[in-house]
């Protein structure tokens, strides 16, 4: 089961395309980080896929019949009603009965671990307990499309962790999981697929492995030792290297999954004390590429 | 080519219960308004307004037979009950519209005359039991009126109510921020509800306000609501009272259906 997005551009009335071009099959069952910049275009993405805006070019192919659970970067709540009304309402527009909702809706406050303030009214409860009502509210019925923006926004650590297991065991279940944050360390954990906009423009959609490798192909090996390294030595690891940075300690630039074994056994005649390694993930490759380095 | 990737069709009034349902729940919320403003507010215009201005004229003719002034004013103030309704739905309307909750409802498969009708009702039934509480408080001052029509001056007034919750989401469509909203009601409660025959007849007043009170949809809804209460409820102003009900119901539903679900985006 696929979602298709065609050409999909959007123009507001100021004439800005905000969106433009944007090609990418979704597939179910896969996680998907939807990354970029402010401005990137990525809430507009998320806008066109629920049907809140109409596209100015293009269009979204879609099966019939799937259950949306959308999440905001603006607080959607009702502040006439308590949390528990809020997320009840969620399943209950989404035409699950009466009972149903009921239980379900309990089970989604228990999960965002809002059961014991559930019956206070919204603006009593802080901000990150807002953005977990919202949270269940559009995980209650069990979407079978779940469209996140930046939903981790104003959330605990733990919090923002279990979302995302649970995002993935929706993924995992079958579900089309889109979400959209800066929170990329914690994405990338939990993600499948990276989906990259800048200005409005697909820059890249690819599984997260495939993304890595192409925006973050390099690590960074730092040995410390004690003793005095041979020139000789130095000039082998030169070689087996992409460039050594710093001869005391050695710091050298080396191809992702370069094996460090490699690099320890042309060090003879030193005393390891530390060794350390740095492997980029999606907060490094962004930062690369938000910094106009081409992937390779 | 669809546009969207989920799914939104639905029977038409399918959502109808829930949208009622939920709007009883935000109606509850504030348990110290539906007392107040809903029970206390009407009797309290029966008690220190009619009742003191029935002295000043204790019989007013309606042109079929005179009554006294109490039963003349009663449905002054279920309509005065009414108008009011439209500022409560802005102050509503512009919640669910400004929070996105509207663009949720509709998303899920809310259709628009669903959303409409399910947004009136409880305003409709609210006002009912405004009626129903009040009603022997001004048979107690010494209004005069049957049963029958008194329910009749009901079903009117609560059409009333239905064609300004109607006009309010109309406007709503409009509404941009907080500070139009409030400016917008007040503004508009006190112009419309004197200038309409609420608390006096209008042959005594100037004829500049009884030209106004020819175009305010509240002269004729007071009026049907008047003349059920004395027996007539199949009046020519009962029937313009719920031809401008429909009116505005539709043309709500046709502002809801093609809304702006994202008025911030740009």
């Amino acid at each position: 089961m696929q979602i298709e997005i065609n050409d999909l551009g959007k123009r507001y009335g100021n004439g800005k395309w905000a969106l433009r071009g944007v090609s990418a099959t979704l597939r179910a069952g896969s996680f998907v980080a939807l990354i970029g910049a402010n401005g990137a275009g990525k809430t507009t993405l998320i806008h066109l896929l629920c049907g809140l805006l109409d596209p100015s070019e293009g269009g979204v192919a879609a099966p019939p019949g799937l259950r949306l659970g959308w999440c905001s970067q603006q607080a959607v709540i009702d502040w006439y009603l308590s949390a528990y009304d809020n997320v009840l309402l969620g399943a209950r527009f989404a035409g699950l009965g009466a009972k149903a909702s009921r239980a379900l809706s309990e089970r989604a406050l228990a999960a965002v671990q809002l059961l014991d303030v559930a019956h206070r009214p919204v603006d009593e409860l802080s901000g990150g307990q807002q953005q977990r009502v919202q949270i269940a509210r559009a995980m209650v019925h069990e979407p079978d499309l779940l469209l996140l923006d930046e939903p981790t926004t104003g959330l605990d650590p733990q919090a923002a962790e279990a979302l995302l297991e649970a995002l993935r065991a929706r993924a995992r279940a079958g579900a089309f999981v889109l979400v959209s944050s800066h929170d990329l360390t914690l994405l990338e954990r939990y993600c499948d697929e990276v989906l990259l906009l800048a200005d409005g423009q697909l820059l890249a959609f690819e599984p997260r492995a495939a993304f890595l490798e192409r925006f973050a192909s390099e690590e960074i090996i730092r040995v410390a030792y004690r003793g005095a390294l041979a020139p000789a030595d130095l000039a082998r690891i030169r070689v087996r290297v992409l460039r050594v940075t710093t001869e005391s300690p050695l710091e050298v630039v080396v191809r992702r999954g370069f094996p460090v074994m490699e690099v320890l056994s042309l060090m003879g005649g030193v005393t390891v004390t530390d060794l350390e390694r740095q492997v980029p993930g999606l907060r490094e490759a962004y930062l690369k590429l938000a910094q106009g380095v081409p992937g390779e | 080519m669809s546009s969207k990737a989920a799914s939104s069709a639905g029977p038409l009034l399918s959502r109808l219960p829930v949208v009622v349902a939920f709007e009883a729940r935000a109606f509850l919320y504030s348990r110290a308004m539906v007392v107040g403003q809903l029970l206390v507010e009407p009797l309290a215009y029966l008690a220190f307004l009619a009742a003191g201005l029935q002295g000043w004229s204790t019989q007013v003719d309606l042109g079929a037979g005179s009554v006294s002034y109490l039963t003349f004013v009663f449905p002054g103030v279920l309509a005065l009950q009414a108008v009011r309704a439209l500022g409560r739905m802005i102050a509503r309307a512009t919640v669910d519209r400004r929070w996105g909750l509207l663009a949720l409802k509709l998303l899920f498969g809310t259709h628009p005359l669903a959303y409409v009708l399910g947004m009136v009702i409880i305003p409709m039934l609210a006002f009912a039991a405004q009626a129903l509480v009040a009603a022997p408080f001004a048979i107690l001052l010494g209004a005069r009126m049957t049963l029958t029509g008194l329910l009749g001056a009901v079903v009117l007034g609560a059409l009333a109510v239905a064609f300004w919750c109607a006009v309010a989401l109309l406007v709503t469509a409009g509404i941009r921020s907080y500070q139009q909203r409030d400016l917008l009601i007040a503004l508009s409660l006190l112009p419309l509800t004197f200038a309409a025959p609420t608390f006096y007849p209008l042959a005594s007043a100037p004829a500049y306000l009884q030209a106004l009170s020819r175009v305010n949809p509240l002269t004729y809804q007071v009026t049907a609501m008047r003349d059920a209460l004395v027996g007539n409820p199949l009046s020519v102003a009962a029937g313009v009272t719920l031809l401008l009900s429909l009116v505005g119901l539709a043309l709500a539903t046709l502002v809801v259906s093609r809304a702006e679900l994202l008025p911030s985006e740009h």
